[in-house]
């Protein structure tokens, strides 16, 4: 005779093999005391002009290094080892967000404790990142005043799951008609309370400020 | 959008759990939230090819929508 299936409770994070890495990952960054920043935005934001800048100006005061995924190509970490800082491409062929088991692959061979800073560029893209977390004590979320100042209502789960709104290209706000109060009260409203700055990696306004958030 | 990502994710997971509870998985419960970045017909689709030559092959996904972030699998039915 066949028993009826039996239904058993299970109640598990399907993602919780990432956060298992996760976790681990970020008591390694406590351990060695290395302050891990990650960068989330939509594909050309600009993260890896503004990364290259920060690490050219950190490199001189920090030990830096960073991290950079994209689904092909090592443009991205050849253009930021220019800065001196060590540098290290994921290329993740198809899959269209970092993991915390990609984060940890990476530092193989890297001595934690000899860095202060470790930035982690995530591949662009406003969804799939806010479901993985890299084991980051920071997650900037950067959006460019091209992007239209509704931009965090679109995406409110990464606004959410991000620490700090870095807006971008300000050097451009002019010639787009940028709307700096719309852009921050859209954030305000998905995230109340959230930190914002506003940067050019190109001329270097609010590359200071955003530092000391760091 | 990466519901096979999720989909091999969750395969793996209902078999460890099948596996330690014994017997076989006939149906995998899932807690889908809104705000999870998860499409409900593209992840049922993309189960189907991520049971593919596991242990439980045929098992049938049952979703469960919530307004939340869930991504959870809730529960399994087992058959001795």
């Amino acid at each position: 005779m066949t028993m009826a299936p039996r239904l058993v409770e299970v109640r598990q994070n399907i993602l919780k093999q990432n956060d298992i890495v996760a976790r681990a990952l970020r008591s390694r960054f406590d351990e060695t005391g290395v302050r891990v920043v990650s960068m989330v935005s939509s594909p050309g934001a600009g993260k890896t002009a503004l990364l290259e800048r920060m690490l050219t100006e950190l490199h001189t005061r920090y030990r830096v290094a960073a991290l950079v995924g994209d689904l092909a190509t090592e443009n991205d970490a050849a253009r930021l080892a220019r800065s001196g800082a060590a540098v290290r491409q994921i290329t993740t062929g198809t899959i269209c967000h970092l993991e915390a088991a990609m984060v940890q692959h990476a530092l193989d061979g890297w001595a934690l404790d000899q860095l202060d800073f470790l930035f982690i560029e995530n591949v662009g893209n406003l969804v799939c990142p806010a479901s993985y977390d890299l084991g980051e004590h920071l997650r900037c979320v950067m959006v460019s005043v091209t992007e239209g100042e509704d931009k965090p209502l679109k995406y409110p789960t990464i606004f959410n799951t991000a620490d700090i709104a870095v807006i971008t290209k300000i050097d451009l706000a002019g010639a787009v008609e940028f709307n700096r109060d719309a852009m921050e009260r859209n954030i305000q409203a998905v995230r109340p309370g959230m930190r914002t700055v506003a940067v050019s990696a190109k001329t270097g306004e609010g590359i200071g400020e955003l530092v000391t958030l760091l | 959008m990466h519901e096979l990502s999720v989909a091999l994710s969750l395969v793996e997971l209902a078999t460890e759990e099948g596996d330690r509870l014994g017997g076989r998985v006939c149906a995998v419960h899932v807690k889908i939230g809104q705000l999870a970045g998860v499409a409900k017909e593209a992840l049922a689709f993309s189960y189907e090819i991520a049971c593919q030559d596991t242990p439980i092959a045929g098992s049938q996904l049952v979703i469960e929508e919530s307004d939340g972030r869930e991504l959870e699998l809730i529960a399994l039915e087992i058959e001795s």
